[in-house]
């Protein structure tokens, strides 16, 4: 199914609610508001602000640094 | 042999997350799966064997006897490991089982027991590391590893999948309770609330990332629960509050960011006066002020992506917070609220840096403004844009 269809016909759907829990539950088809925004990327995507450096010296020694490396 | 070849994995100077990875045929091109590196406490036993399973896995991109015959024999010393083996080499041992079980177990239930005994080790045994530093880079590859379950589980659900929606439930439900479980792991209200210093920034940064993958689970569990079955409303109701709880622990952390903060207040800010000193063509949404993005670390320092990538994160958190409000529709502060939300993410999306299509950022640009764009689309929809506007204004002159 094209895209752009599924996207039009959920926001005509999110247009006629009646209320914000409507929301929830537009729909393409058999397309549900879970499946399509599952194939989306996630809220969490490019958010891993602070990143981990692990030095290892040798023996038992550990090192870490957290780095902001992105 | 195997155990130094694992260790070979990551260059010595930089042991950050690294290979081996794996691809997942996903929407769009999802991050690989990382293994970091689990250090040189692997004189354990339990260490030992959990690294044999891995490098067996490896050696033929599959699971084989071998494999199996070092999984039982890490089972059968893991009942002891309390006995045997010290706090961090019980973590560490689960984590490199848990890596396996996402990169080539037998199914999506393994990769999920697996990444629950690792949450339940970690839960219980982290009160026992002292060293600061440890429990950061323990928390940053345990966010690492639920993320990568995340795509993982994702990637399984197909169409077909939902016209038997038991099955996604089962393993929707399971992973539900290894969240609850990971709670713990989560920063309280009043963590939130105690004033941080300048230097607590990666403690915030790291918490953020670690709600908002909890609250991208729950938003999924819900969307999941109200179109695929016929859910216990008691239960529907619980999954609310503790998914408006997370939203509400995002935003209160965002204040901790002070360039970000003041970057999201732009976005729901409508002031003339700064529309005429910020003016920038190509920045505005509609008939809206350009937004001026900020970045987390210090004034001085140029906005990036990943600094609307957080702003997004509140704006959403904030959206989704008041959506879920019982009084959403009968309360005009919520409902006015939820509109304003919608216009800031429109805004905030305005505000992302001009990339070329040749750009390394230009791909990660396209698919946060089109998953952005959607949500608050659903919102704004073309008639309830033009009925919200008077309701906006009188938002923000009051």
């Amino acid at each position: 199914m094209d895209e752009e269809k599924i996207v039009a016909d959920m926001l005509e759907k999110a247009d006629r609610r009646q209320s914000f829990d409507d929301i929830w539950t537009v729909s393409s088809g058999n397309i549900s508001l879970f499946y399509y925004t599952i194939r989306m990327v996630p809220w969490f995507t490019y958010l891993l602000l602070a990143r981990a450096r692990y030095r290892g010296i040798g023996g038992n020694t550990r090192k870490l640094e957290i780095v902001d490396s992105i | 042999m195997d155990i130094r070849h694992f260790f070979s994995i990551w260059p010595p100077e930089e042991r950050l997350g690294g290979s081996p990875r794996r691809s997942f045929n996903g929407a769009f091109a999802v991050p690989d799966v990382a293994i970091y590196d689990t250090g040189l406490a692997q004189a354990s036993p339990l260490h030992r064997l959990a690294i044999l399973v891995f490098m067996s896995y490896l050696k033929q991109e599959k699971s084989d006897v071998a494999t199996f015959e070092y999984l039982s024999k890490f089972y059968r010393q893991a009942l002891n490991f309390y006995n045997s083996s010290t706090t961090l080499e019980a973590i560490y041992a689960w984590y490199v089982v848990a890596v396996y079980s996402v990169i080539g177990g037998d199914s999506i239930g393994m990769a999920i027991a697996h990444c629950h005994q690792y949450c339940r080790v970690y839960v219980a045994l982290s009160s026992g590391i002292h060293d600061e530093e440890e429990l950061q880079y323990l928390d940053i590859i345990w966010q690492d590893m639920i993320q990568s379950l995340y795509f993982q589980h994702r990637d399984a659900i197909g169409l077909d999948e939902l016209n038997y929606p038991n099955a996604v439930l089962h393993s929707i439900e399971k992973i539900h309770l290894l969240l609850q479980k990971a709670s713990s792991l989560l920063p309280s209200q009043q963590s939130i609330e105690r004033q941080r210093s300048p230097e607590a920034t990666v403690w915030v940064c790291q918490n953020i990332n670690a709600l908002v993958v909890h609250m991208q689970y729950y938003l999924d569990n819900f969307l999941f629960q109200i179109n695929h079955r016929a859910s216990d409303p008691q239960d529907m109701k619980t999954l609310r509050l503790e998914l408006r709880d997370i939203c509400g622990r995002i935003m209160q952390l965002v204040t901790h960011l002070p360039g970000i903060y003041e970057y999201v207040c732009d976005g729901y800010g409508f002031s003339p006066s700064f529309a005429l000193e910020n003016a920038t063509v190509g920045r505005e949404f509609l008939h809206f002020p350009p937004v001026r993005p900020r970045s987390a670390k210090s004034s001085s320092t140029p906005p990036v992506e990943r600094d609307t990538a957080v702003a997004f994160a509140y704006t959403f958190a904030r959206l989704l917070r008041n959506m879920l409000d019982p009084a959403a529709d009968s309360d005009e502060k919520v409902s006015v609220d939820v509109y304003l939300s919608a216009i800031a993410l429109c805004r905030l999306c305005a505000s992302l840096p001009d990339r070329t299509p040749d750009h390394d950022e230009y791909h990660i640009r396209v698919l946060l403004t089109h998953r952005t764009l959607f949500w608050a689309g659903l919102v704004l929809t073309k008639s309830r844009y033009f009925a919200s506007r008077p309701l906006v204004f009188v938002a923000d002159i009051l």
